[in-house]
């Protein structure tokens, strides 16, 4: 019986984990290759292992990550003590020295530091909601949603059915199915959860909840495009690149 | 020289430049410190293994150091290449006598100067001392028009200072803005701009390129290349580079994408030709991190996806790709092509190597559906 237990916790850390995304490169840790070791102790002592794609990843970034990675394990109950490992990084012993002992990035980093990641946070996920945004509004063009009508809708215009979404615009139902296009509104919708803006407009364009500029929404949508191109090469290179990377050490 | 065949028989000419080119030494007995040392050439090494042909991918002691005749080899007589542009990366933090150092950049261009082209680097934290080297300089290496007309400006170089260690400075301060005044004094006019992940203060980003905006508004008559297309930030850079007419992609990195991520590449090319045009993108196959024998290839063969075309409006055709190839980086340099061209039939290396036009199929394997020859 512990054994099932054990394995289900260790689901479960997984499932939080699969929830931290690489900031610049808005996917999750766990479909990156990131996490590289996981162990469940029966008292519920959890030990997770990341690597980055290389060995000069920005620290700041990667800070934000392992924190989040903390943060969302300690969350889970039936967790006694978690310890984050980052391996193979210039900075690794500080980093890791920081995240263990709960310490902010500017405490770890003191005079190096001018401030804390809010502002850094910040402008990444922006840039992450507008590519989610293109994407989303995309595959609403694909099921007969055209971009004005996107603007006016509500969260609310916009439900699950199974394993489709259904969006309601001005009298008429339009079902979105193809997969693909089901998880971009997904992820999309997500996000907006997220911020926890289930109440507002479906369309944003900030994280305070603004809604894009009407005139200028076509503009803006190009905008999301180029961040969504962006992000998409970013996360392939880094694949590529730990992939290389764990080649290499494995045969050294 | 490449000379491109199409189906139909047709044959053009190609001059190819690029702008961003390396001779490094990353071997063990040059390392200073040798955990970031080795963390720097293990960290190249995994980037060209991630993006080319496996038969392109040498054993690690060769990687680590290739020296001068296997390079020219390389470049000149099996990738085609009629000019390479060098881009020192010091890194004297990491390295004894540097990763690349502008001294032995300098013997090479005095040995081949119609095909080697000698860029410098300041450090703004130099102050006056690298200043006045870097006018030293220009006096020596200044032996083609187009020689000494650029510098890589790496902004994440460490250095130890104060009896700490700084990690790396920005365009837009005062003390990097006297180094450009000096610059535009000695005719520099070429900035090349590389972005590295760490910069004082940490908790700001590493790879913002707000100082390259700020830089390129204030010094509207120089010309700033953005080395590997501002990744990780091509939409910071799309959005700047469309303001800042003096901004040019510098593809290097980038350009090796065409090989085994088409799609991603395709990609990127719909948007620097959307935000920028064709006019100022720049080729570099960045040797030794990729060979240009392949990248020239697959590049010349390479066609923009039809849904591409149409959600962008954009397409890379042959006059494209020529531009990108050569045509825009000798306009940013001042070479004179038709000149050059002429020059190089028979120049010292043309003759020391036995170097012939390269000749390369468009379209065929492609419509065969085979995987491109070497």
């Amino acid at each position: 019986m512990a054994e099932i237990a054990q394995g289900d916790l260790k689901e479960r850390v997984l499932r939080a984990l699969s929830t931290v995304t690489d900031p610049e490169l808005d996917e999750p840790i766990t479909d990156l290759g990131f996490v590289k070791d996981l162990s469940v102790s029966k008292d519920g002592e959890v030990s997770v292992d990341l690597v980055t794609s290389t060995f000069w990843c920005s620290p700041n970034f990667v800070y934000m990550m392992l924190e989040e990675a903390r943060d969302v394990v300690a969350n889970l109950p039936g967790i006694s003590e978690v310890r984050v490992r980052l391996e193979g990084h210039h900075d690794a012993d500080r980093i890791n020295a920081g995240i263990n002992a709960g310490q902010s990035f500017s405490e770890c980093y003191e005079s190096e530091a001018d401030g804390n990641l809010e502002a850094l946070n910040r402008m990444i996920r922006t840039r992450a909601l507008r590519s989610r945004l293109y994407s989303m509004a995309a595959a609403m063009g694909r099921s007969g949603v055209t971009p004005a009508q996107l603007l006016g809708l509500s969260r609310s215009d916009i439900a699950a059915a199974g394993t489709t979404f259904l969006v309601t615009s001005g009298g008429t139902t339009h079902r979105i199915s193809d997969p693909a296009d089901v998880q971009r509104v997904s992820r999309y919708l997500s996000f907006l959860d997220g911020l926890g803006r289930a109440g507002g407009p479906l369309a944003i364009w900030d994280l305070e909840g603004n809604r894009p500029e009407t005139a200028d929404f076509g503009s803006a949508l190009t905008l999301g495009r180029l961040a969504k191109a962006n992000f998409s090469l970013n996360a392939e290179l880094c694949r590529a690149l730990l992939s290389a990377r764990m080649g290499r050490e494995s045969s050294s | 020289m490449i000379i491109a065949q199409t189906p139909d028989g047709k044959k053009q000419d190609i001059f190819v430049a690029d702008y961003h080119f390396h001779i490094w030494n990353a071997a063990k007995d040059n390392w200073l410190r040798p955990d970031l040392a080795k963390g720097w050439i293990n960290c190249f090494y995994d980037y060209t293994k991630a993006l080319s042909p496996p038969e392109y991918v040498w054993d690690w002691d060769t990687y680590a150091y290739y020296g001068e005749e296997k390079a020219l080899h390389d470049v000149f007589l099996d990738g085609g290449v009629d000019m390479a542009i060098f881009e020192p990366q010091t890194l004297m933090y990491f390295y004894h006598k540097g990763f690349s150092n502008v001294d032995a950049i300098g013997g090479y261009v005095t040995k081949w100067p119609d095909r080697l082209v000698m860029g410098s680097r300041w450090d703004p934290r130099d102050g006056e001392k690298g200043k006045a080297l870097l006018e030293e300089q220009v006096k020596k290496f200044r032996i083609r028009p187009f020689q000494m007309r650029n510098v890589k400006l790496y902004t994440a170089e460490w250095k130890e200072e104060n009896g700490g260690m700084s990690r790396g400075w920005r365009l837009d301060s005062k003390e990097a803005f006297d180094f450009l005044e000096k610059n535009r004094e000695l005719g520099i006019n070429v900035q090349v701009a590389h972005k590295g992940p760490t910069v004082w203060p940490l908790d700001k980003d590493a790879f913002d390129i707000g100082d390259v905006d700020t830089a390129a508004t204030s010094f509207p008559d120089m010309k700033f290349v953005v080395t590997h297309i501002g990744l990780p930030r091509l939409d910071d850079f799309c959005w700047v580079a469309t303001q800042d007419k003096n901004i040019y992609a510098g593809m290097a990195v980038a350009m090796a994408f065409v090989h085994n991520r088409p799609r991603y590449f395709a990609e990127m090319m719909a948007n620097l030709l959307y935000w920028l045009g064709p006019d100022r993108i720049l080729f570099s196959a960045d040797y030794a991190l990729w060979h240009p024998k392949w990248i020239i290839q697959d590049f010349l063969n390479f066609e923009m996806p039809e849904d591409l075309k149409k959600e962008y409006g954009v397409d890379l055709t042959m006059e494209v790709k020529k531009k990108i190839l050569g045509e825009n980086t000798a306009k940013v340099w001042g070479i004179d092509i038709e000149q050059q061209k002429k020059k190089l039939k028979n120049d010292e290396l043309s003759k020391k190597l036995h170097i012939q036009p390269r000749t390369i199929k468009i379209g065929e394997a492609a419509k065969k559906g085979k995987p491109l020859a070497r």
